[in-house]
């Protein structure tokens, strides 16, 4: 991706406009939809079961929210809706149908919980931010109990002006309905005042034609007057953060605009001000990596109020408001897109050049952000027990959904209505004994609760300490287990817990020694009888020997900070490589992670800072988003599983630091170098040849004398291939030969370490030998790279990774593709040695 | 005033892992236990009453953390360690441990991969106290 300038290109502006977006999902009672994506000052149609039921509604303007189409009956099940937009005389095709359903069919535990967003509310604050809402619901807040706004047929993100303002110290809180079923309350939100003195708002960026500026830096629930070269435009109510106004004309170069924001009288904040920009200035829009079949294109930054026009091989393809511009067919492979944004006649002076990707991910939903009920929490107390010569007390804190958020709450009727709940058990690691370590999951906890989980994170504080072997990690493993066999307890006869409980789906979360102790766990004698622990998540592990055996009967989950300055032999490596799962495992190496930053107790980094280390609270947005992937895909179902397998992103979340690996149990394995039968046949028990290199097999462990080199630390055989002087080829032969299309070919891969961190990044390509002898390559930059390991300086290893290489990437796929072999070629100037495992066929 | 020569450069902070503590002493004695003691080798659980305790003490202590650490004696290496007081740990191996007479000793790091001696090997030698019992 590059910018070009605007003028060195000849694009072919035609008159095709993109059809507008239909938020989704929709579903029966809806009052209102939103439409998204058309061009600025658009008139867009409705159409509803093939009957036009709404004409030439004026949208406005398509961000921030876009435009919410009120309905004149609400939509019932089965409903089919589209949308069109008319722009500058010309009229768009009908946006993709989306198929109002019952929302119970996705949300069989009603309507989600609303949120106030942003939060907090302030006293004397005119206008709240209600977010988590589904689309045409109503929505209303009570401060005080006592009804202060409502709106009906909200956005998913909804505004309210609330009549009186806030007072002080108001208990605030936001409910919805939908289909005549309601959300639970939203959680209480407690007026405060505001810090004086109120800051001046700002402005992004505004150039000559916009008719639309975006006021930054503004205060919860603030009224704000903004002013144009000194003329008042009028007051505003906002609910926070930025807010776009939309303008009666054009501005100017030049022009001078301004703002000031209050709460309660006196208040006044000092004025914040911006001058236009002209349009000669008018930069070009920013947009997501392009995965080859995409059919649109989203923008990650333009100008407020801006169209945005999309050409492919220089021709126009897309046109919209953004940030979603749907484009007239899929991007192939070879098309050259360059993308500008427009504000009235002023054109950006450059654009950006994109093309596509093989692979190249795009962000999807928040797997951690499922918020459908209130958090009960309870301190619990079994008891003691006796494990390993020791009285142990069995207790921790459990977190649950619950009728309302709060100590002890009742258990959501609606959800044990349902069936029982599945439970995640936590366990954390070494520490100070008089630290609460086991508070430190919190985060983790409430997050599972909101979606539905009994979360539970075991005290295992009696067992920290300056004490080590591996009788402390069976120990913690046993207490792991009481704590299991005492919940079995109080799901027989407890009061919150009584018949909720769902024993047949459990997983286990452990960091540390925990995460060791996590392990070893399902396999213990201590494991109570009809418990079906289906999930394993170890988080850090250590390996004090507890065990040598794999983990087998649970799907698994390892997390491995790169930057640990702890466990710095990322010893989850190798219980990734044992393990044997019924369906899957799956590896996170996570550069610039520590070890200690994912529990809020643990409040030093443990490699000093010595080593590039993210925030904590970018640790913790690690193991949230893909911690609650895996859970949820395992035990609730959820189709989630993309997030480890790598086939979409979640947001917020520093993903190009997150390097998987992911390995299902039943796929083709061409080769895993396990059988024993030389570097000279695959596992399929066929011929392999090499050219132009040097390959072998070695053990990719710490433990044995046939290693590659030092730098491996998983438990695993796998093969290094050596570059030559010319690129060399790897072939691995497939009899009978398989048929790939609409398959993919993964393998794990590393750059090996060898003494000093390599400069720049190397990488080779995969290519499939068809049955006629023809052969088609994919460089693994095409689908994610290869990455650079991770300098650590002392202990820098060689970690596998997997990549994925769609048949899709190799050439058209409306060929039929038979391969008879599949080869690797070492083809870079800067080839250094590879390390290859687990090559297989999926699909 | 004298100015350093500057030529040296800084000392690289990440040259290597910061060090364990060093070691001052280490004694062992056999003891016999009245409840048997659990061990692990290569992964299985075993119980014995007849125990070697090798107590070390430390110029410092070691940080509370997922590792911990762990005692070399010649060749072999001992994990299974409680802090007795400060700079004072205890380790502990089955009797039938072959724990050479007067084999060196060194520290490392246990809890992650293989142990590595990371205290200098030769400067310290095993002494035995009295055999004692609990």
């Amino acid at each position: 991706m590059r910018d070009v300038p605007t003028g060195s290109l000849k694009l072919e502006d035609t008159a095709f406009l993109s059809p507008p977006l239909v938020g989704a999902p929709l579903y029966q009672g809806a009052k209102a939809l939103v439409v998204h994506g058309f061009n600025p000052g658009a008139t867009l149609d409705l159409e509803r079961n093939g009957v036009i039921v709404l004409t030439g509604v004026p949208g406005g303007f398509p961000q921030p929210v876009g435009a919410l189409l009120h309905l004149s009956a609400p939509l019932v099940s089965g409903d089919v809706v589209r949308a069109r937009q008319h722009a500058h005389g010309a009229t768009s095709g009908w946006s993709p149908s989306v198929t109002a359903r019952k929302h119970t069919q996705d949300l069989p535990d009603g309507p989600p919980r609303p949120r106030v967003d942003p939060a907090p509310v302030h006293r004397c604050g005119s206008r709240t931010g209600v977010a988590n809402l589904l689309t045409g619901s109503e929505v209303w807040l009570t401060a005080n109990a006592t009804e202060v706004a409502r709106v009906q047929g909200a956005a998913p993100q909804q505004g309210l002006d609330v009549t009186p303002d806030h007072g002080p110290r108001q208990q605030v809180r936001a409910w919805a309905i939908l289909d005549g079923d309601p959300s639970p309350p939203s959680s209480v939100y407690t007026t405060v005042a505001a810090p004086l003195p109120l800051p001046g708002p700002g402005f992004y960026l505004a150039f000559e034609g916009t008719r639309q500026v975006q006021v930054t830096n503004l205060v919860n629930g603030a009224r704000f007057e903004l002013s144009r070269n000194g003329a008042s435009l009028g007051t505003w109510r906002t609910w926070g953060d930025s807010h776009r106004v939309d303008l009666p004309a054009p501005l100017a170069a030049g022009d001078l605009l301004s703002a000031v924001q209050w709460l309660c009288p006196g208040t006044q904040s000092e004025p914040g001000g911006l001058q236009v920009w002209s349009c000669g200035e008018l930069f070009a829009p920013q947009a997501e990596p392009l995965q080859c079949g995409d059919t649109s294109i989203t923008l990650t930054m333009m100008a407020t109020g801006a169209t945005v026009k999309v050409y492919r091989n220089l021709v126009k393809a897309g046109e919209g408001g953004g940030p979603v511009v749907l484009l007239d067919a899929p991007v192939e492979h070879g098309d050259v897109v360059h993308v500008v944004q427009t504000l009235g006649a002023c054109v950006s002076h450059s654009a950006q050049q994109l093309t596509c990707l093989c692979v190249a991910p795009h962000v999807t939903s928040d797997p951690s952000g499922l918020d459908l009920f209130p958090v009960g929490q309870a301190d619990y107390d079994g008891g003691t027990t006796s494990i390993g010569g020791q009285t142990l007390h069995v207790r921790g804190t459990v977190c649950y959904p619950a009728q309302d958020d709060g100590a002890n709450a009742p258990f959501n009727k609606r959800r044990s209505k349902r069936g029982p709940v599945p439970l995640v058990f936590m366990a954390h690691g070494n520490h100070a004994p008089t630290d609460p370590s086991h508070l430190g999951y919190d985060y983790f906890q409430q997050a599972l609760a909101r979606m539905g989980f009994v979360a539970v994170s075991v005290d295992c504080n009696e067992l920290n300490g300056w004490t080590g072997g591996p009788g402390n990690i069976t120990d913690r493993a046993d207490l792991i287990n009481a704590s299991i066999a005492h919940f079995q307890t109080l799901n027989a006869s407890g009061q919150v817990f009584a018949g909720v409980l769902d024993f047949d789906k459990i997983g286990l979360m452990g960091h540390s020694r925990g995460g060791e102790a996590v392990v070893i766990a399902p396999s213990r004698l201590s494991r109570p009888r009809a418990v079906n622990i289906r999930c394993v998540l170890s988080l850090a592990p250590t390996d004090w020997g507890a065990t040598q055996g794999a983990l087998e009967g649970c799907e698994f989950l390892t997390l491995l900070p790169a930057a640990d300055g702890d466990v710095f032999e990322n010893d989850g490596a190798k219980y990734y490589d044992r393990c044997r799962p019924p369906t899957f495992k799956s590896q996170l190496y996570v550069h610039n992670a520590c070890h200690n930053f994912f529990n809020r107790r643990w409040l030093e980094n443990d490699n000093g800072g010595n080593l590039p280390t993210m925030t904590r609270s970018a640790h913790e947005r690690v193991l949230l988003t893909y911690g609650c992937a895996f859970f949820r895909s395992v035990l609730a179902g959820h189709d989630t599983l993309g997030f480890l397998v790598g086939t979409e992103l979640p947001p917020a979340t520093l993903t190009w630091l997150v390097h998987l690996s992911f390995k299902w149990s039943a796929a083709l394995t061409v080769d895993d170098h396990e059988q024993g039968n030389t570097i000279g046949k695959n596992s399929l028990g066929q011929p392999t040849t090499q050219s132009g290199l040097v390959a072998g097999e070695y053990r990719f462990n710490q433990a044995t004398a046939t290693q590659y080199n030092d730098s491996f630390y998983g438990d695993s055989i796998g093969m290094v291939a050596v570059p030559g002087a010319a690129p060399g080829t790897f072939r691995s032969q497939l009899d009978p030969p398989v048929t790939l299309s609409g398959k993919e070919l993964w393998i794990r891969v590393a750059d090996v370490f060898i003494e000093d961190m390599p400069p720049a990044e190397t990488g080779f390509q995969l290519g499939i030998e068809l049955t006629d002898g023809t052969l088609e390559w994919v460089d693994s930059d095409a689908v994610g790279g290869v990455p650079l390991p991770f300098d650590t300086v002392f202990l820098t290893k060689s970690m596998l990774s997997t990549l994925r290489f769609p048949i899709r990437c190799f050439g058209s796929s409306k060929i039929l593709r038979v391969a008879r072999a599949i080869q690797l070629r070492l083809n870079r100037k800067n080839a250094r040695p590879l390390a290859f495992d687990d090559l297989q066929i999926i699909g | 005033m004298a100015t350093q020569d500057g030529g040296s450069g800084p000392e690289n902070p990440r040259a290597k892992r910061p060090a364990v503590p060093g070691i001052r002493s280490a004694v062992a004695r056999r003891v016999r236990y009245p409840k048997p003691r659990r061990f692990f080798t290569a992964g299985q659980e075993h119980a014995e009453v007849d125990v070697l305790e090798v107590d070390v003490e430390t110029d410092a202590d070691f940080p509370i953390a997922g590792t911990g650490p762990a005692l070399f004696v010649g060749d072999v290496v001992l994990v299974d360690s409680e802090r007795l007081g400060e700079r004072r740990y205890r380790f502990f191996a089955p009797a039938s441990t072959p724990l050479a007479k007067d084999a060196s000793v060194a520290l490392g790091r246990a809890g992650s991969g293989i142990p590595k001696p990371e205290t200098p090997k030769d400067v310290l030698r095993l002494e035995w106290s009295e055999d004692g019992s609990k």
